[in-house]
């Protein structure tokens, strides 16, 4: 995990300009280290909206058609090996209905994954269609969500993101530098006060 | 070793053995999908054998939601101990198959756990009778 130069110097990272981003944040410390950036080969697909009036779409995640493509070829194999290990063997190719489950799950899989979306703004983050000001939180805090640890947010309007998979949210790095330095600032200047165990998570002060 | 794709597999997340930003890893994040397809796999394979697709329904559906709350619960728990990443996640799957097997061995079991409560039951009135 990257040492970030808040926790060495004190000083927090300026603020980002709303419409240009710059100055850009450092590098944040992130649990899930993807090296997906913000494709530029292509638009994100049935993206919602940025937020009105919070400055322009900086970073985005969403998995593109190979990625995805990929997942649903991993649940494949996954799934006729599951199979195979089930039924101790290859008996269950005989019983017809066996054969719709590795398709219907891959299917599953592609569709969901080319249907998540993490956006982010100078001072904004946007989880499917709910988004929050980072730099006004009033909760900050890491739970669970089935086989995920997602990170929970509200801002002081009451706007809140609630299942956002740690995972995803830190797979873009240039994404979650944006999203981390709201986080820190929000934090140390009082407005949030995140539990201790967030605070260890995301190398927080006061962990 | 390191610079090979193997290498940076096993060196970037041993806990898991699929490196951060992978294919693999990413699928960590569909488990549910996954976990819900080879739930049904066993049902089907339970209710073909046995005919009894009612006990298998209870049995192997019943055990994914327990997997499911006790994976929750765990990295929840675990979120609040400060720990994440990838070894959390897989131990915390680890302990929802656990109450998954614990569920299916409960409903397999079932008739003998029932009659050894209802002979402790009659052991205990009986003693109860005896004292009174």
């Amino acid at each position: 995990m990257t040492t970030h130069p808040f926790h060495s110097t004190g000083q927090l990272p300026p603020r980002p300009d709303e419409q240009s981003g710059q100055p850009r944040p450092p590098r944040a410390p992130r649990k899930f280290g993807g090296e997906d950036a913000t494709p530029t080969d292509r638009e994100p697909r049935k993206a919602p909206a940025p937020p009105q009036q919070q400055g322009p779409r900086l970073e985005w995640y969403q998995e593109g058609p190979v990625g995805a493509l990929k997942m649903a070829a991993w649940a494949l194999v996954i799934m006729f090996v599951a199979l195979v290990l089930i039924w101790q063997g290859f008996e269950w190719i005989s019983y017809w209905y066996n054969w719709l489950l590795p398709p219907v799950i891959a299917s599953l899989i592609y569709f969901t994954s080319r249907k998540d979306w993490v956006a982010a703004g100078a001072r904004w983050l946007q989880h499917k269609s709910s988004w929050v000001d980072t730099y006004d939180l009033v909760e900050v805090a890491i739970g669970a969500n089935g086989a995920n640890q997602v990170l929970k947010l509200t801002d002081s309007a009451g706007r809140r993101i609630q299942t956002l998979p740690l995972r995803d949210v830190q797979e873009n790095a240039d994404l979650w530098d944006l999203v981390y330095n709201g986080i820190l600032h929000s934090t140390v200047n009082g407005k949030a006060n995140p539990p201790r165990g967030t605070r260890i998570i995301l190398k927080l002060p006061g962990a | 070793m390191r610079d090979s794709k193997l290498g940076r597999v096993v060196a970037a997340n041993p806990g898991t053995l699929a490196a951060d930003g992978s294919t693999l890893a990413k699928i960590g994040g569909k488990i549910p999908y996954v976990g819900a397809g080879i739930t049904a796999g066993m049902y089907l394979k339970d209710g073909t054998k046995t005919g009894e697709w009612g006990k298998s329904a209870i049995k192997d559906f019943g055990g994914f939601a327990a997997a499911t709350v006790t994976t929750d619960a765990a990295l929840a728990g675990a979120a609040s101990l400060g720990l994440a990443g990838g070894p959390v996640t897989l131990g915390a799957v680890a302990l929802g198959f656990g109450a998954a097997y614990g569920v299916g061995e409960v409903v397999d079991h079932w008739d003998d756990i029932t009659h050894g409560v209802s002979d402790a039951g009659k052991s205990v009135a009986h003693f109860a009778g005896e004292l009174f």
